[in-house]
């Protein structure tokens, strides 16, 4: 699909959400950064995205808090969340509670990218059934 | 209430220290007064004396103190008894001292990061203020929370002096605590002494009625870096500091080479 | 996160897997175990070739699948993100027109590939590092791999690696990682690392700073100030030491023997400098313990 997809990123670090901003602006995506979950959560009552990429570990609010906020608001986003302190329990967790993937950090773009590629599959195969691959 | 003058930098230490003291602040009444001692540095030659001399002071001043305001102020939003920064030009030990003598104080804290080198906690406790210190002397070393004191007793640190420092210092402040009595040797492996020593003794005759008793009574033997290494859990040692440091003193090694903030416990003079 | 196994065939390549195995349980990272088969000294001779059944037996091959099922049983049989369990339908486009009801089996979250190179060992293992775009090379030291084939290429892998290379030692959890930063060109993968390696082996953090004749350079103070600050923000019990720039290599050296130490050895570093390969050499064969060299 060649529509321009909406993606939020989301990790109080600076620095992690302006590389992965340049990397996926150049993919075509439009993007928007975040490091305040408070002011993300806000965002996110005005707008929908297709993607949220969001760190687990921050100080006021943390990603798996911040996943369930988007639940509630639309089912169909694809939250994928990646942290620097990462351990057994927290990715099942995470993939238990919905996330579409758990990214430990570090990583390299191209990692970041094929995941969001996944996901924006996962976004079109459920957004039209009749498209080349379908699950039954 | 405590009294502690915090000596202040524009360094790491500083960052350290400052801090170190405004936690310990939580637990127990203390009002914390920051102290910046500018050294004159060898080309600074004052270009006259009187009133000239003092503003080219102020001037080289500025900089720093900006920088330590800063420091100052964003741990004042947290902790409240925190006075306005103390700045004086000279040297730097004997201002220290001279504000020790003359206001009362109970604690000096400053910042000093461990070192590999063992020789610079030998240095500085050789040096003059050390050496001629009115009250307890906080060195902070790391930003680590204040859970349970390590209080090392022995011939060099004897109960009847450190421990009434202790209580003083930390009263009302529900801290645990645990005693070391320890041998240092230069190499062997770590163990117990299994004689329970005389000075444990004479630590719950003080204890007594005070409602402070250490949680545990250890008594080891072994070398400073294994010694410090087994203690290394601990958030503070407390101990008293050694009259007349020898060249090899086995508990500055074991000092150097633990992580913990050290506070050398001297009962404030006049308080006797 | 992708961690690329370097293994052998000797016995001791399975506590590498095994150490695999824990931080990819914490890191649910892409792992690629890859087995190296040395050079041949007759080219004639080659260690396997297509559709050649006694492969199967060839001894290489028999401990890339021993320690494949090492990391995946390490999660139980529900809970393996390697798992392809999941059989699932998919109805496929064959062509215009033409379409295909296939049984797919997918499911698995991350991937786990067994991978086997012949050759130079250490340019075998470098190769793959960078064709795989790896965020981290896991092999294990010198000693506790001595006789295997990878034990001789250690050195040169943790010299020449474009990425972090975590060098494990057996059955030895650090007290604490001691990191022996240069504060002015660390990377943040760099710190990333480090961060998960506190988290895996719940240990303490020891933050290094170098210091010449007694001082520091400016801003390392205030870049240092700021880490510990973070650390102690995160609750993680973040120690700081000084140490003299010409007294670093025998530090690293005895930290090594009971801490994970970690050197950070990137293209603008100092420490590469500081760690020339004789020193680097003297910290592997007098540790036991495990080191990273963070890139």
């Amino acid at each position: 699909m060649s529509e321009t997809r909406k993606i939020l990123i989301l990790d109080d670090e600076p620095i992690v959400g302006e590389r992965l901003k340049t990397l996926l602006a150049k993919d075509g995506h439009y993007v928007e950064v975040f490091t305040d979950p408070r002011l993300a959560i806000q965002r996110l009552e005005e707008k929908t995205f297709d993607i949220i990429v969001s760190d687990i570990r921050m100080r006021e609010l943390d990603g798996i808090q911040v996943m369930n906020q988007v639940f509630q608001k639309s089912k169909k986003t694809k939250v994928i969340l990646i942290t620097g302190y990462a351990t057994l329990e927290l990715a099942r967790e995470s993939l238990t509670k919905g996330a579409f993937d758990f990214i430990a950090k570090p990583f390299k773009s191209n990692e970041i990218r094929t995941t969001i590629g996944r996901a924006l599959e996962a976004l079109d195969n459920e957004e039209s059934p009749r498209s080349r691959t379908t699950s039954m | 209430m405590i009294k502690a003058l915090v000596s202040v930098y524009p360094d790491l230490a500083s960052v350290i220290a400052m801090n170190y003291a405004c936690r310990l602040s939580k637990m127990f009444a203390m009002e914390i007064q920051p102290i910046f001692v500018k050294e004159p540095e060898e080309g600074d030659k004052a270009p006259a004396v009187g009133w000239v001399r003092q503003t080219w002071e102020n001037g080289l001043l500025d900089v720093e103190q900006e920088a330590m305001n800063k420091l100052i102020e964003s741990e004042r939003s947290v902790y409240v008894k925190l006075t306005s920064l103390q700045v004086i030009y000279g040297d730097r030990d004997e201002a220290i001292l001279d504000n020790l003598l003359q206001g009362g104080y109970d604690l000096f804290v400053e910042g000093s990061i461990s070192r590999f080198e063992k020789s610079v906690l030998l240095q500085r406790t050789c040096s003059r203020l050390y050496r001629k210190l009115p009250c307890s002397v906080m060195i902070a070393r790391n930003l680590i929370d204040l859970n349970k004191i390590l209080v090392i007793i022995g011939d060099a640190a004897p109960a009847s002096t450190l421990l009434p420092a202790l209580m003083k210092l930390f009263k009302g402040s529900n801290v645990r605590f645990d005693l070391l009595y320890s041998k240092i040797i230069d190499s062997g492996p770590l163990e117990p002494i299994y004689s329970e020593p005389e000075i444990f003794n004479e630590a719950d005759e003080i204890f007594h009625g005070t409602g402070w008793k250490p949680e545990k009574k250890l008594a080891l033997q072994g070398s400073p870096r294994d010694l410090a290494t087994q203690i290394e859990e601990y958030s503070l040692v407390a101990t008293s500091l050694p009259s007349e440091p020898e060249r090899h003193n086995g508990l500055l090694e074991l000092l150097s080479d633990t992580p913990s903030p050290i506070l050398f416990c001297r009962q404030r003079i006049g308080m006797l | 996160m992708k961690i690329l196994a370097a293994l052998d065939s000797s016995s001791q390549s399975t506590f590498v897997a095994t150490e695999v195995a824990r931080l990819a349980a914490n890191t649910w990272a892409d792992v690629t175990l890859l087995g190296i088969e040395p050079e041949a000294v007759n080219t004639d001779q080659r260690p396997f070739a297509k559709g050649d059944r006694k492969a199967e037996d060839h001894p290489l091959i028999k401990s890339l699948r021993e320690n494949r099922n090492i990391l995946q049983n390490y999660f139980g049989p529900d809970n393996s993100p390697y798992n392809h369990s999941v059989v699932t339908s998919e109805l496929v486009e064959v062509e215009n027109g033409f379409w295909e009801d296939l049984q797919v089996c997918r499911g698995s979250i991350k991937q786990l590939n067994t991978r086997l190179r012949t050759g130079n060992p250490a340019k075998a293992v470098l190769t793959e590092a960078r064709n795989s775009q790896c965020d981290l090379i896991v092999l294990g030291n010198s000693i506790s791999i001595f006789g295997g084939v990878l034990a001789r290429s250690v050195k040169k892998i943790l010299l020449e690696a474009d990425t972090s290379v975590l060098m494990v030692a057996e059955s030895k959890n650090p007290r604490r990682i001691v990191a022996c930063l240069d504060h002015d060109n660390i990377s943040q993968p760099s710190l990333e690392l480090i961060n998960q390696m506190v988290t895996l082996y719940d240990a303490d953090l020891e933050i290094v700073g170098l210091t010449t004749q007694d001082t520091l350079a400016n801003n390392v103070d205030s870049k240092m100030g700021e880490i510990i600050k973070y650390y102690a923000a995160n609750k993680i019990k973040a120690l700081v030491r000084f140490v003299e720039e010409n007294r670093l290599a025998t530090f690293a050296a005895q930290a090594a023997q009971d801490n994970l130490v970690a050197i950070w050895m990137g293209k603008k570093s100092l420490l590469s400098r500081i760690f020339h390969p004789r020193s680097v050499e003297k910290l592997l064969s007098g540790t036991e313990s495990s080191l990273l060299i963070l890139r």
